[in-house]
Formats: C-alpha cells, sequence, structure tokens
C-alpha cells in the first residue's frame, strides 16, 4: 500500500537531502570552519552556507529562454520587468531564505543578503548557457560574496550597527576568495547528484 | 613366486601379502611425514587467524580503556577549569575587598557578592558568518540562564547573554561593537567604557589625555552594574593613542581570553535588584 504517488515520493526525497545538505552546511560551518580563522591582517573565515546558496542557484538556473532582439521590440516595459525579476532561480533564493531562516535564530538577524545570493546565482544559469563554462562558478562566488556582503552592509547600517563598511573593507575581498576556492568542490557534486536525480526515470510498483 | 616372508608365516592368520605390508608402512610413514608439516602449517595458520581476532579485540580494549581515560581526563580537567574559574572569580573579589572594603560594602554589600552562582556550560557554536561576535552555550532557560547574565572564563570575561532558547543561550562577545563593559585600569583605576571593533582588538574610548596608562596594564572590569564580576581581568593595554581632536585617548586592548578557543565558561546571573 502506498501514501504517495511516484512523483510525491521523489519530490519529497529530493527536499529531504536538500534540507540535509543545507543543515550539513550549516553544522560544518559553525563547528568547523568558524573556529578556523584565516588571519592575515584580521581573522576571516569561509562562509559556506552562502557559497552553497550562490551554487544552488547556479546549477538549477532559471527555466527561461534567453531574451530575443525582437521581444524586447515587442514586450512591455512590465513584461520586461517581470522577466528580468524571474531570470533569477528561484530554487537559490529559496535554499537561501532557508539559510537565512536558520541564521536568524543565531545571529538575531534575517541576513537578507542570503536570498538576494541564491536568486542571483541563478540569473547566470550556467547549466543553461554552456557546460563548458563550469569553471565560471569561482568568479560567480567571488563576485556575487562582494555583492551579498555589500547588501549585508547596508542592512546592518540601517539597523544602526556602527563599523559595518569598516568591516566590509576588512573582510569582504578575503571572505570572497575563500568562498571562491570552495566553488569548484561544491558546484561539481552539486551538479552531478541534480543530473542523477533528473535522470532518474519514475517506474511504478507492480 | 611367494616371497621369502609369506613362505615363513601362514597366508590364513596374515592375509596381507609383503608388497602390501610395506606399501602400509610407506604411506604410514609418508603420512607422518606430510601431516607433520601439514599440521604445524594448520596450527600456524590458525594461530595467525586467532592472533589477527585477538590482536583486533586488544586494540578495541586498549582503544575502548584509553577513551575511558580520555572521558575520565576530561571531566576532571572539566570540573577542575570549573574549580579555578571559581578561584579566580574568588581571589579577584577578596582583591577589590582587601583594595577598597568600605566602597564595595557601600555599593553591593557583603551579602550580595557573596550571593552570585555560576553555572558552567560548553561552547558548541561559533558565530557563522563575518558579521557579528557571538557564540551559543549549551545552557539555557532550563538551567537558569538568563538574558543578561555575564560569561566569563578563568582567563578573562568572554561576554553577555543576548539570546536564551531552553537549552542553549547566544552570548554576544565583548568584541562584537554592540557590547559596551565598563572596565578599569588596574594600576591607576582609570575608568571607561570597552567597546568591540569586530575584528579588530576592542578599544577604551575618549579617556581624558593625561591619565596614567601604560602599554601593559592589565584592564578589568568595573562591575557596578551588577552583571559583570568586579575585579574579573578583561585584557591588557596593547596601544595607547591620542585622538585627533587632542583631548582624549583610545585605549587598544588584547582580551585576555582567546574568542575562538572557547570550549569552557561560566554564566554569571546579574545580582537580583
Amino acid at each position: 500500500m502506498t501514501f504517495f504517488s511516484m512523483r510525491t515520493r521523489k519530490k519529497l526525497w529530493i527536499y529531504g537531502w536538500t534540507a540535509a545538505a543545507a543543515v550539513s552546511a550549516i553544522v560544518i560551518q559553525t563547528t568547523l570552519l568558524s573556529h578556523f580563522p584565516v588571519k592575515e591582517a584580521v581573522p576571516v573565515f569561509c562562509n559556506l552556507p552562502l557559497t552553497v546558496a550562490i551554487l544552488w542557484g547556479a546549477v538549477y538556473g532559471s527555466p527561461m529562454p534567453s531574451i530575443s532582439p525582437d521581444e524586447l521590440r515587442l514586450s512591455s516595459a512590465t513584461q520586461i520587468f517581470l522577466r528580468q525579476a524571474m531570470s533569477g532561480s528561484v530554487a537559490g533564493a529559496l535554499m537561501g531564505g532557508f539559510f537565512a531562516a536558520l541564521y536568524t535564530s543565531m545571529v538575531g538577524v534575517f541576513p537578507a543578503y542570503f536570498v538576494f545570493a541564491g536568486w542571483i546565482g541563478g540569473y547566470f544559469c550556467m547549466r543553461n548557457t554552456s557546460r563548458t563554462l563550469s569553471f565560471l562558478c569561482i568568479p560567480l562566488v567571488l563576485v556575487v560574496t562582494l555583492l551579498a556582503e555589500t547588501l549585508m552592509a547596508w542592512q546592518l547600517s540601517l539597523l544602526g550597527r556602527t563599523g559595518t563598511f569598516d568591516n566590509l573593507m576588512q573582510i569582504a575581498l578575503p571572505e570572497a576568495a575563500l568562498n571562491a576556492i570552495l566553488a569548484p568542490f561544491i558546484y561539481f557534486p552539486l551538479r552531478r547528484w541534480y543530473d542523477t536525480v533528473t535522470s532518474v526515470k519514475l517506474v511504478p510498483h507492480r | 613366486m611367494p616371497g621369502p616372508i609369506q613362505g615363513r608365516l601362514s597366508p590364513n592368520r596374515f592375509p596381507i601379502d609383503s608388497e602390501s605390508a610395506a606399501e602400509v608402512l610407506f604411506l604410514l610413514v609418508v603420512f607422518y611425514l606430510l601431516l607433520g608439516p601439514a599440521g604445524g602449517f594448520v596450527m600456524s595458520a590458525c594461530a595467525n587467524v586467532s592472533g589477527i581476532f585477538t590482536k583486533g579485540a586488544n586494540q578495541v580494549e586498549s582503544t575502548r580503556n584509553l577513551a575511558n581515560q580520555v572521558l575520565v581526563a576530561s571531566d576532571r580537567i572539566k570540573s577542575l577549569e570549573k574549580t579555578v574559574a571559581d578561584q579566580e572569580l574568588e581571589l579577584t573579589k577578596l582583591r577589590q575587598e582587601s583594595k577598597d572594603q568600605d566602597k564595595l560594602r557601600a555599593l553591593l554589600g557583603l551579602k550580595q557578592s557573596l550571593s552570585r552562582k555560576t553555572i558552567a556550560a560548553d561552547v558548541v557554536t561559533h558565530d557563522p558568518d563575518n558579521w557579528f561576535e557571538q557564540v551559543t552555550v549549551d545552557k539555557g532557560s532550563e538551567d537558569n540562564v538568563r538574558k543578561g547574565s555575564a560569561v566569563v572564563s578563568n582567563l578573562g570575561v568572554v561576554g553577555q547573554v543576548v539570546s536564551v532558547g531552553p537549552h542553549a543561550s547566544v552570548v554576544r562577545l565583548i568584541t562584537d561593537p554592540d557590547q559596551k563593559l565598563g572596565v578599569l585600569i588596574a594600576r591607576t583605576n582609570v575608568p571607561g567604557v570597552l567597546a568591540g571593533k569586530n575584528k579588530n582588538p576592542p578599544e577604551v574610548q575618549d579617556v581624558a589625555v593625561g591619565s596614567a596608562v601604560d602599554v601593559g596594564d592589565k584592564v578589568t572590569c568595573l562591575g557596578n552594574g551588577g552583571v559583570f564580576p568586579q575585579g574579573h581581568p578583561v585584557g591588557v593595554v596593547n596601544l595607547v593613542r591620542r585622538d585627533t581632536n587632542g583631548t582624549t585617548l583610545t585605549i587598544e586592548i588584547t582580551p585576555s581570553e582567546n574568542f575562538f578557543d572557547l570550549t569552557h565558561v561560566l554564566v554569571v546571573p546579574p545580582i537580583d535588584q
């Protein structure tokens, strides 16, 4: 006797592994990586959950087709705006939101940059553009980390925290570099896993 | 043609002929010669296999013993650290009492100062990003931890509890910019307010020019608010520089505690008013 259809079970399996991967990333970060900062001028450590959020969007990418010149001529401003808004990865934004929610219990602030980073990761949509550009994951993580940390500095500054931009100057580049080093070790297994999952054919039990 | 042995013995009493007897004897000798080394081989093989299992069992047993010893030692270290931290608290308290006994009696009262309890806690996680200087400890409201409690170690002041759950609490370290702490330069009794600077060492700002402060001076907790323990070490003066306005000093402090290596801390609930 089965309670769920094959499609539902496959989705539950994927969501279960996704949640497990996200929680594992948080646990690795808080119990291991945050204890071993890289000390050049100031102690800075990499941000594994942020890297995962960016690459999650990059793996799934946007399902929308690339924009054509005719479309620009024929579309209205609203349509163009909606296309731009939906061109990021919803899956990446959801993953970032999940990380941000977990962070909120520890840092007391909802770090909105996670959602932004996950969404913009899918904007580049490397999976759908070209597989030969896989190593773009390194500069992608570098740039998106810099953008995300800048957004966090603005958010904290608006909340009245002092010294945020000084801190940004000190941590942004080393953290982005560390995250970029991590990127290939996360991107390729993630994409391999995604390929495996999407290639599984649904065969009902007899 | 009968052989010589068969000729002397009766064939009815010994049905085996001489050639058969020789063959049997030969086979017995061969069996004896073969079984000797084969038995040794089997025995050595059994010994080897048994040895593997025995050695494995011994390894497991010794590992288990070692693990037990480590656990026992860890518990002992934990209890000793708590004892040392408690004694350090007591020592600093006594030093302060002997230094300024009348003032202490007037401000806090002897009964209050003796009534403070500590809760031993383990640091389970460090803050996951580079923006907040916080750690999480494994004690919460069910262990009588309250929001605002001071957190110290045997080396110095660690921070303050800012969020409490049933079984865990978030501690904001003194290096966080939102954390302020009243401190005293122990040698000259110059007071000030310590403020965190994220990844940089915390600073005491707006100290009047002319105050007697030197590099290497010990900085202790002021503790007048009834939250942080009075006289508990905070750090050492690392740098003294004059501000651009020319009238104030900024004092950079090196904290006594290494916040990336925190394992055991003491939570000190505030004194009830």
